[in-house]
């Protein structure tokens, strides 16, 4: 139960942390790389809050050991950006089209709908929709949050930077 | 809530694995895809000492296939890459879509096939369809390996064949059958992420316009998975008429043993277990594939 010492990659960067083996991956990026963009909401794996990218798949943190993570590659909502100045289309169109209500499940529906997009560029409403069953809305405020996924497939915008940020961070 | 504590090991080789395990089998749980593991101890379910991940062993993550020996799922093949090899999409199409109704993108990227199997719920939803296919488990301890048919595998809630100092190296289905239709079916209260009420997974041949090698499979009424032989004999050998197949939904119906829960009644489950068997049968008389 001593400590290890884990290295990761985390939003392209190579990160080494000292982490008992029962913290979760969300429990780590949040209280010891300060990476507080993800959020833990059940810790039961039903709500997709805490969704990130371990070697570019969407996972629950709150599922995963951080030790699980040693010598991969984790990509966090504060990845997802291409820049400091600039957004992923995704988080574009949330804004555009009101897609955020209290914002705690926001990472995760931000983090699930880029992962769609670069797997499926021209997803339809339905594909929308079962990708995104594993991430809860309290405020229940899903529609707006379907239709700004869907603008993204619209306009094109999502695909490559979606699986930028999917494969090229990872 | 934090974990309880535990020591954690990352073995690179199964002989790494077994050492680790010592005769510490039950104080140690295995670690696939943990999005079970990691509730259950959370929630005091479940106790260990130690935790083993598997997903350093080389090789245990593999999905082979062959038109001669079949498939093969390794014990760390998660559920997504199993829903989209395109062998599993082609030759085994009733495991893709029961996978395709199983939990969250995210826990499918997480979650292995024998992870769902080990894990033992009576809901278990890869468990159906895998029994219809025949499939057998490959059970590697220290000194051997055997198999087990899947079906009697899982022998009660959260129990299966498996020795505490053993592990699953792989689910094995057998080689593709052209001829046999297979349908899984699932009821729950909400169309997604939600554990089934019921499920069905029936398989059957039909030759001459004889139904032949008739199995039927029912999920989460009974302790285990269950194998219905009374309702799949209701049909064998016979012409699937649709008396007989609402006969062999009756027979299913008599033989399952639910109860009642939180998702449904006793009753409820009986009459969900006449409707999907009967709908399962008819899909697969009129040409499911």
């Amino acid at each position: 139960m001593e400590p290890r010492t884990i290295t990761l990659t985390v939003n392209g960067d190579r990160r080494c942390v000292a982490v008992r083996p029962n913290l979760t991956l969300v429990e780590a990026l949040r209280d010891e790389l300060h990476l507080t963009g993800t959020k833990q909401g059940c810790g039961t794996g039903d709500c997709g809050a805490c969704t990130v990218y371990l070697d570019g798949r969407p996972v629950n943190s709150c599922l995963t050991l951080a030790v699980e993570a040693d010598g991969r590659s984790v990509t966090t909502v504060e990845g997802l950006a291409p820049s400091g100045t600039e957004l992923h289309p995704v988080q574009e169109a949330f804004i555009a089209h009101g897609a955020v209500q209290c914002g705690y499940c926001t990472p995760g529906m931000v983090m699930s709908s880029a992962a769609l997009l670069s797997r499926e560029p021209a997803a339809d409403e339905p594909s929308v929709r079962h990708a995104l069953a594993g991430n809860l809305c309290r405020c229940t405020g899903y529609t707006k949050i379907v239709e700004a996924v869907l603008a993204c497939v619209g306009d094109g915008s999502c695909g490559a930077h979606g699986a930028a940020a999917a494969e090229g961070k990872a | 809530m934090r974990l309880p504590a535990f020591d954690y090991h990352a073995p690179a080789t199964l002989d790494e694995v077994f050492a680790a395990i010592g005769d510490r089998g039950r104080d140690t749980q295995l670690l696939a895809g943990g999005t079970d593991l990691l509730p259950s101890l959370r929630s005091g379910k479940r106790r260990c000492r130690q935790v083993v991940a598997l997903k350093g062993v080389a090789g245990l993550d593999a999905i082979r296939f062959d038109p001669e020996t079949g498939l093969e799922i390794g014990a760390c093949a998660l559920l997504a890459e199993v829903q989209d090899n395109p062998a599993v999409r082609e030759h085994y199409p009733v495991l893709a879509s029961a996978i395709r109704t199983l939990a969250t993108v995210q826990v499918r990227h997480k979650a292995t096939v024998v992870g769902n199997l080990c894990n033992a719920s009576p809901c278990a939803d890869t468990a159906p369809p895998l029994m219809a296919l025949g499939a057998r488990v490959r059970i590697v301890g220290p000194d051997d390996q055997h198999e087990l048919p899947l079906d009697g595998f899982i022998t009660g809630p959260r129990r299966t064949a498996r020795e505490p100092e053993e592990l699953i190296s792989s689910v094995l289905v057998p080689p593709p059958d052209p001829a046999l239709r297979t349908v899984f079916l699932k009821f729950s209260p909400r169309s997604k992420v939600d554990i089934s009420a019921v499920s069905v997974a029936a398989a059957l041949r039909l030759e001459d316009g004889l139904a032949r090698a008739v199995g039927i499979f029912l999920g989460t009424v009974a302790p285990t998975p269950m194998r219905a032989a009374s309702a799949a004999a209701a049909l064998e050998g016979l012409e699937p008429t649709s008396e007989v197949i609402d006969l062999a939904a009756r027979t299913a119906r008599g033989e399952c043993q639910p109860v009642t829960d939180f998702r449904a009644s006793k009753e409820y489950k009986q009459h969900l277990v006449e409707v999907l068997t009967r709908r399962a049968l008819r899909a697969l008389v009129e040409g499911g594939a």
